[in-house]
């Protein structure tokens, strides 16, 4: 049977992904800010205004960099700017007391070390990032803060006392100048254009990074760890990413900051630059790829220009009171920032807006309804000789005192659909917990297949070929119903960060092969219509059927359903049970809770039941229905 | 030499552990750091000292002063910063109940850039004096010098601390913060006005991050309008030390904080620079090792 198409879009909805921002600018949109920013220096009156441009465009990349953590991967940093410390005394003790000082170079022969340093500084920023981020990233959100920050304490105190190395409070004097062989760059507006390259760099590695599959898992992150974590995202490793990536770029702009001054001092990296480049962050519109960058051009602009006023002039000071009554405000009646409340339309949108894309969407349109094609791409164990998928022995679970799941055996074999009943209370979705590695289990052993699962993370229980909803949806609200099933993908996304930076072609290929199956897949559970909606816009029985369509993405053997119909109307329970034998017979494996006995006694080929955490009775749908203890269960036992 | 660190400790210890008290409370009741503590702080150093002078500078410009004695000068003070933290959480956070958990965080924030950018506004950029209290010959006990102002200083904490204890456990103010903390939801179904309770909790909190303020001020001799900052990130380490949300739990941290910094300090060679350093230290080691704490429970994130 084929699911009747979807009737009309509810409301004719309008994009609204904040992370595709970086979209809208079109070549044209691109080329103008392009112009306007060649244009600056020359257009400002006096050098003074492009000094205050080029602090502009240092602190474009920092809040930036700092999106990548904050905005993105929802990590809040207040210790960004120890890595800023990091890349510009880094320069400056090599350049100056070990180069010039130590080995009595001139700086005229240095002048190469300038660009050298730029890289090199980036990469000992973010592995000093990793060997930080490493212990700390697993912390809950305002530990990490508060860690972070006490972080980035230790780094000023210790700039300001290890004088041998940093020569204390006075600072390292006597960094040159850029320069290109010889040439030194003094005059304000060369330094601007090298300062204006690295900001475009920044931005464009920036947006490549967010744009690609590494930026959906930063945001499925950001949105829900646990869901990313099922949906077979390594959480961990891809926070340290996004810290360190964040971290080159801070790295990288203190280099060029401690040769535009020509020295270094712990003055610099206060406690208070990190709260001013989070204000920009969120100012601007954490998550989006201008808002951040934006946010820093307005404010070092207005607060440099400020205080050419003699009143400001005098009180200094008003510029920060100014900026905090911002946050506040912002925060409250703003949340999204600047740019981050903008609404977009579908088509300037779309995945990649290229002409490939679009042809690929074409291509789609007309290729009609695929299957969905278990472990496709991905080598998953196979059955065991009986054609047991999933075998668990005396699994069990337990919350402080309280036995969820006493121990249970479990086995749900390739091709069927498995009921799960029992009362609220039964152990149910503890069982979905721990076979998905989001409850640890007590004892017990789990095969999938014939290979052992050991205890091991939930992405890692996902490469096995076991995917899941929610009870209830925990879709990735902010994205689009495309993306929250392209998040599916993941685990088959191969290409490694650097090809994602360079857009190679295998990256390419990879992100439209992901797009083109999602679009299948969205066809395949009727929603392909609102691919281009927020997911957290849609109809209650819509996102229970993105979630499926989600879980569908990584290419599982089987298919654990969570309470599917809770919510719906009958008709939708209808289509929600074609669908299901449809996923079945598609070749993937159904275990499926149900409080609607209808739905699941007339999908299931067999039934297991459930009360206080044990395993009552196991059969047919019939024998389970007939089955004194399971009616005894619900119905409390027989006067 | 170590009884003499020793004794400097308990004293800073204490300061710390009013605000780490005050950082727990808050954090028990609705999850949020209120990194605004520093500026209270501040504001409670400085209406002290601006009571109890005879004239100060406000704004540029010598304003009279009514030359309260500290006695007087001190509640007052603690009275204002429990109005300023009231005004705080009902302007910045009550809006964000509903908000994305960092969202009063960043408020906070925001509340701490401007009353930072006000204090420096109003009393300039140089340090304000602030009176020595109570003067007289140091104490001797063995070979301890105590300047009597120390005593007096651990003497209120303490004092605050108990009237504290007592009031959330034994009173129905108390019993109504203590449910509101464990299940506001559960506690709005029973009658308790939980706002009010919240409100209360922030008003209690800043007098105690106030009055921390008024005796860093009256220990170190000065009032500035950045005085809150560090200070208030150690109350802020202490009360993850103890567990944060954990009332005894966050004093003792304090205690502990003050006095492992005042030996670190004084007794390892080159410690001394280093003082800063070493509570941040502690508390990266201690997240790594033990992220509930020291006497916490391990919280889960919330859903």
């Amino acid at each position: 049977m084929r699911i009747p198409r979807v009737p009309r879009p509810l409301r004719p909805r309008v994009l609204t992904s904040r992370r595709q921002l970086g979209a809208v600018l079109d070549r044209r949109g691109l080329l103008l800010l392009g112009l306007v920013a060649i244009a600056a220096p020359v257009a400002a009156p006096s050098d003074f205004f492009v000094r205050i441009f080029i602090l502009a465009l240092i602190y474009v990349v920092l809040s930036s960099g700092l999106n990548v953590v904050v905005g993105y991967a929802g990590l809040l940093d207040l210790g960004y700017v120890a890595f800023y410390a990091v890349g510009a005394y880094y320069t400056s003790i090599l350049t100056v007391r070990v180069a010039i000082e130590g080995w009595g170079i001139s700086p005229q022969d240095l002048w190469w070390l300038f660009f050298l340093d730029l890289v090199v500084a980036g990469l000992l920023a973010a592995l000093v990032g990793v060997l930080l981020g490493y212990p700390t990233l697993r912390l809950r959100g305002d530990y990490l803060a508060i860690m972070t920050l006490g972080f980035g304490e230790i780094v000023r105190i210790v700039a300001t006392n290890w004088v041998d190395l940093t020569n204390g409070v006075a600072g390292i004097r006597g960094v040159p100048l850029p320069a290109v062989d010889g040439y030194v760059l003094r005059s304000p507006v060369l330094l601007y254009y090298v300062v204006l390259g690295l900001a475009g760099l920044a931005v464009f590695g920036i947006s490549r990074a967010v744009r690609s599959y590494v930026g959906r898992a930063w945001i499925a992150i950001r949105e829900d760890e646990l869901v990313a974590e099922v949906m077979g995202i390594h959480a961990q490793r891809y926070k340290l990413l996004a810290y360190a990536f964040g971290a080159f770029y801070a790295g990288m702009i203190g280099v060029f900051f401690a040769h535009l001054q020509q020295y270094v001092n712990p003055q610099s990296f206060t406690f208070w630059e990190n709260i001013l480049l989070v204000a920009l962050v969120i100012l601007g519109g954490q998550g989006t790829i201008w808002g951040p960058a934006l946010g820093a051009v307005i404010w070092t602009v207005a607060a440099g220009t400020a205080l050419s006023v003699p009143f400001v002039q005098q009180h200094p000071e008003t510029r920060f009171m100014a900026l905090g009554l911002l946050v506040v405000v912002a925060v409250i009646f703003f949340p999204k920032g600047l740019l981050g409340g903008r609404k977009l339309r579908l088509e300037e949108s779309s995945a990649n807006g290229s002409e490939e894309a679009a042809a690929d969407r074409q291509q789609a349109r007309g290729a009609g309804e695929a299957g969905v094609d278990p472990g496709r791409f991905l080598s998953l164990p196979a059955p065991d000789p009986n054609g047991v998928l999933l075998r668990c022995s005396a699994i069990s679970a337990s919350f402080g005192g309280l036995q969820a799941l006493k121990p249970t055996d479990l086995e749900v074999r390739a091709g069927e659909i498995l009921g799960i009943i029992g009362p609220n209370g039964a152990g149910k979705t503890t069982i979905f917990n721990v076979i998905t590695g989001v409850v640890p289990r007590r004892t017990g052993e789990i095969r999938v297949g014939e290979h052992v699962v050991g205890r091991v993370r939930p992405s890692a229980i996902t490469r096995l070929g076991i995917a899941r909803t929610f009870q209830s949806i925990r879709l990735f609200r902010e994205m689009t119903v495309l993306e929250n099933v392209m998040v599916g993908a993941h685990m088959r996304m191969r290409a490694n960060f650097l090809s994602v930076l360079w857009r190679t072609g295998h990256a390419r290929m990879q992100e439209r092969t992901a797009h083109r199956e999602a679009e299948e897949l969205l066809r395949y559970v009727g929603l392909w219509e609102y691919r281009a909606a927020e997911a957290g816009s849609l109809p209650y029985g819509f996102q229970r059927r993105l979630e499926i369509a989600r879980a569908l993405m990584t290419r599982p053997r089987v298919l654990f359903l969570d309470e599917p119909a809770a919510g719906m109307n009958p008709t939708e329970t209808d289509e929600l049970g074609s669908l299901i034998r449809r996923i079945r017979d598609d070749g993937v494996t159904v275990v499926l809770i149900e409080h609607v006995m209808r739905l699941l006694m007339e999908v299931s080929d067999r039934v297991v039941a459930f009360e206080q955490g044990e395993k009552i009775a196991e059969g047919t749908p019939a024998e389970v229905q007939a089955n004194p203890l399971v009616i005894e269960a619900y119905l409390g036992p027989e006067s | 030499m170590i009884e003499q660190h020793l004794a400097n400790g308990l004293m800073l210890g204490a300061i710390y552990g009013l605000i780490a008290v005050a950082f727990t409370m808050v954090y028990g009741i609705i999850e949020l750091v209120n990194l605004a503590f520093g500026e209270i702080f501040m504001s409670g150093a400085f209406v002290a000292v601006t009571l109890s002078a005879t004239a100060v500078v406000l704004f540029g410009t010598v304003v009279p002063m009514p030359d309260l004695p500290f006695w007087l000068a001190l509640p007052l003070a603690v009275v204002f910063a429990a109005i300023l933290g009231g005004l705080i959480e009902r302007i910045a956070y009550k809006p964000l109940r509903r908000a994305p958990r960092l969202a009063p965080f960043i408020s906070a924030i925001g509340v701490s850039i401007f009353l930072q950018g006000l204090g420096q506004s109003i009393f300039g950029t140089s340090e304000t004096p602030f009176p020595n209290p109570v003067g007289g010959p140091p104490i001797i006990i063995g070979n301890v010098r105590v300047q009597p102002l120390s005593v007096l200083i651990l003497v209120i904490a303490l004092g605050a601390m108990a009237a504290l204890a007592l009031l959330v456990r034994s009173t129905p103010i108390g019993r109504a913060m203590r449910a509101s903390a464990q299940d506001p939801d559960a506690a709005t179904l029973v009658g308790i006005n939980v706002d009010r309770i919240i409100l209360v909790t922030f008003m209690l909190g800043s007098a105690l991050a106030g009055l921390a303020g008024i005796l860093y001020g009256a220990n170190f001799g000065f009032a500035h309008y950045y005085m809150g900052f560090i200070p208030t990130l150690k109350g802020l380490v202490a009360a993850v030390l103890g567990g944060i949300g954990n009332i005894p739990g966050a004093f003792l941290g304090g205690m502990v904080l003050g006095i492992v910094e005042s030996l670190g300090a004084g007794l390892v060679p080159g410690g001394a620079p280093y003082r800063d350093a070493i509570g941040f230290a502690i508390l990266t080691i201690l997240l790594w090792l033990r992220p509930q704490g020291l006497l916490g429970v391990r919280l889960r994130e919330r859903a």
